[in-house]
């Protein structure tokens, strides 16, 4: 019980004195309570909050919900009985408009939200002091279900663009979702209207599709009470109808079973393509759909216009809209693309400072990046071989006049090393070029010697591994990392 | 001797310290992104990363560097963190001890992290003395038995500095089995 004193931890309501009950109320919104608030009134009065929304109200006093919407009139006592779930002293008619679809819900939820209002527009301005506050306690008759209430808007307008780059632990994350259970491996949707458990066309009964409600007495197709943004099935968000939300979490990558065969065979809407035409379709998965007009839709630009390629819809696109006619026939209509060229376009909804900080960071890398000094390209290996020098014919050595003796003119004939006569080049060459190249390095890294009666080899290069040069910069890596390490060691920066 | 650039990826919870542990080494400006937080953020600093931070250090009289690359914080910008780390050569995960309400999502962060991160990673343990301690948070959160843990007080300059000396550290070990494979 909040009695004049602040919660401990608990971040729950507080009242600090006597307030007036719409300060009370101002805060459950604000911290979107769910549950129970009991205003210590004379008589007491009980308040039924669903994220932070006041859903439905009673005084102690009052006479079961049951008995006001017969006293009302606007449910008899057959429907009560058919519509009230009795376990043990349980009375739930959460269900009412499942079990006996003849109710007339408008009227109930009307009547229930009249008297709400009314006895909070007379409790509002009252101040109380004691507020008792039970989180997650919804009205004993199910009333919550009736009233329950759509999610976040702000969670399902959330971008979703990045999602597919990131796992599943990011949509976890993302509040307001809700999942179908681990082992639902169909793409299901829970209807609030009742569904018939036959095929609306032949009437054969759907195998193991999880449908719930009595027959159908409408018309054969699914009623909405309210559009819903199809780029948001694609977007693996959550597709809900007012009264009963079922979620989907396809991880990024898996395919969405949207398989109808079993529950929408032949199923019949009209998809309207941008260019106004209209189309019959046949079911969600026809393939005559997804060849033929999904690319199309997808990129219709100019080749010398820019490309805008739309996959699943993000926030602020294009998305497609599903539509119902007074009829019954249900529309999806795709809107025209539009193509920008202003490259501000799709910053329009992004914070300025925001857009500012982040401009200013991509500049400030770019410009460090800009001061690494860019290295020239490694030099192309060519096949074209050196030229094969032939070493002069070695006179009698002597050991004494030798150093004497030497000839610069003898040096003038020496090919200096290149580039191209190292052993990695060499052998890069021979790993390109193939076995007859193979031949022609050795006959350059082993010169004959000229008047030798055998062709007496006069050197012979080995060459171990191919990533000589790796590991030089493998070492030089290292080592200039542990310089890094020395000088932050030494704090003399 | 050519030039050497090694990047470092400071990721982790809003407000463990990554802003700090960037700022306690680089030798420029580092360049932040912060913005004026929001809501419920407000309550706990008044600014906040909301697209990166970047901060460098050089050595003196060689082309060495060290990039320092720190994430926004809140979970709806961990595609950053995700399009990061594959372009970096350590990643650094800073933890605050004693933000005890951020660890659920640090851990949800480090195993997406370490799902399939390539790099090797170290984990910084901020606001606490005990590498005991560190550990076990660390390991309780999803820390790999072989990823480098580091308790540290960020709010220190030298603290953070040693915590990037022994992030070098850590992909300096990781470097060495190939240098001794081909020496």
């Amino acid at each position: 019980m909040l009695h004049n004193t602040r919660t401990a931890d608990t971040a729950a309501l507080t009242v600090d004195g006597a307030q007036p009950v719409w300060m009370t109320l101002n805060e459950a919104r604000e911290r979107a309570f769910t549950g129970e608030l009991v205003f210590e009134a004379d008589p007491e009065v009980l308040a039924y909050l669903d994220n932070g929304i006041v859903y439905y109200a009673e005084r102690a006093t009052d006479v079961s919900l049951g008995r006001r919407l017969l006293d009302a009139g606007v449910i008899d006592i057959g429907q009560v009985e058919r519509g009230t779930v009795r376990v043990g002293d349980i009375e739930h008619l959460g269900r009412l408009f499942d079990r006996d679809p003849s109710v007339d819900r408008d009227a109930v939820v009307v009547l229930a939200e009249t008297s709400t209002h009314d006895l909070i527009a007379e409790l509002a301005n009252r101040a109380i002091t004691t507020v008792r506050v039970t989180a997650y306690r919804h009205h004993p008759s199910g009333v919550h279900r009736w009233f329950a209430a759509p999610l976040d808007a702000a969670a399902i307008s959330r971008p979703v663009s990045a999602v597919a780059q990131l796992g599943t632990a990011v949509v976890d994350e993302l509040p307001g979702l809700s999942f179908a259970g681990t082992d639902a491996d169909e793409f299901m949707i829970e209807w609030d209207d009742q569904i018939d458990e036959t095929d609306p066309l032949n009437g054969t009964p759907l195998n193991g599709t999880p449908l719930t409600g009595s027959p159908l007495t409408g018309p054969p197709v699914a009623v909405f009470d309210e559009q819903f943004d199809v780029a948001d099935v694609g977007a693996a968000q959550v597709i809900e109808t007012v009264g009963e939300t079922v979620g989907t979490e396809p991880e990024p990558g898996t395919e969405i079973d949207t398989d109808t065969d079993t529950d929408l065979a032949g199923f019949e809407f009209a998809v309207v393509w941008p260019d106004g035409s209209e189309e019959l379709a046949t079911s969600a998965t026809d393939d005559t759909v997804d060849t033929n007009h999904t690319n199309d839709t997808a990129v219709t630009a100019d080749a010398s216009e820019p490309m805008l390629v739309v996959g699943l819809a993000p926030p602020g696109a294009v998305a497609p809209i599903f539509t119902q006619s007074d009829g019954g026939d249900l529309r999806f209509e795709l809107p025209p693309l539009t193509i920008s060229d202003d490259p501000e376009a799709a910053d329009a909804d992004v914070p300025d400072d925001v857009a500012v900080a982040v401009r200013r960071a991509i500049a400030a890398i770019e410009a460090a990046m800009a001061a690494t000094p860019e290295f020239a390209p490694r030099p192309e290996v060519t096949t074209q071989l050196p030229e094969i020098v032939e070493i002069a014919p070695l006179d009698e050595f002597d050991s004494v006049d030798a150093a004497d003796t030497a000839s610069p003119a003898g040096l003038d004939r020496f090919a200096p090393p290149t580039m191209a006569t190292s052993a990695e080049v060499l052998y890069a060459q021979t790993a390109d070029d193939g076995p007859s190249v193979v031949a022609a390095a050795h006959a350059v890294a082993a010169p004959t010697l000229a008047g030798s009666p055998a062709g007496g080899v006069a050197s012979v290069v080995f060459v171990d591994e191919p990533v000589e040069a790796e590991d030089d910069g493998g070492i030089e890596r290292s080592s200039a990392l542990r310089r890094l390490i020395g000088s932050l060691r030494r704090k003399d920066h | 001797m050519s030039a050497q650039t090694f990047k470092i990826l400071v990721t982790g919870p809003f407000a463990a310290g990554k802003t700090s542990m960037i700022q306690s080494v680089s030798q420029t400006h580092v360049i932040s992104t912060d913005v004026v937080t929001s809501g419920d953020e407000s309550g706990v600093k008044s600014h906040t990363t909301v697209a990166m931070d970047f901060g460098t250090y050089r050595l003196h009289g060689d082309d060495t560097r060290l990039l320092l690359f720190g994430t926004p914080g809140q979970a709806r910008f961990r595609f950053m963190t995700n399009i990061l780390k594959g372009h970096v050569d350590v990643v650094a995960f800073v933890i605050d001890a004693e933000a005890t309400e951020t660890h659920a999502v640090a851990g949800v962060e480090l195993r997406a992290l370490a799902r399939d991160l390539r790099v090797p990673a170290v984990i910084a343990v901020n606001r606490c003395d005990d590498i005991t301690v560190a550990r076990r948070l660390a390991r309780s959160l999803g820390a790999l038995d072989g990823e480098a843990v580091v308790p540290c007080q960020l709010i220190d300059p030298d603290s953070g500095r040693e915590v990037v000396v022994e992030i070098l550290l850590t992909l300096l070990a990781s470097m060495e089995p190939t240098t001794a494979e081909v020496a």
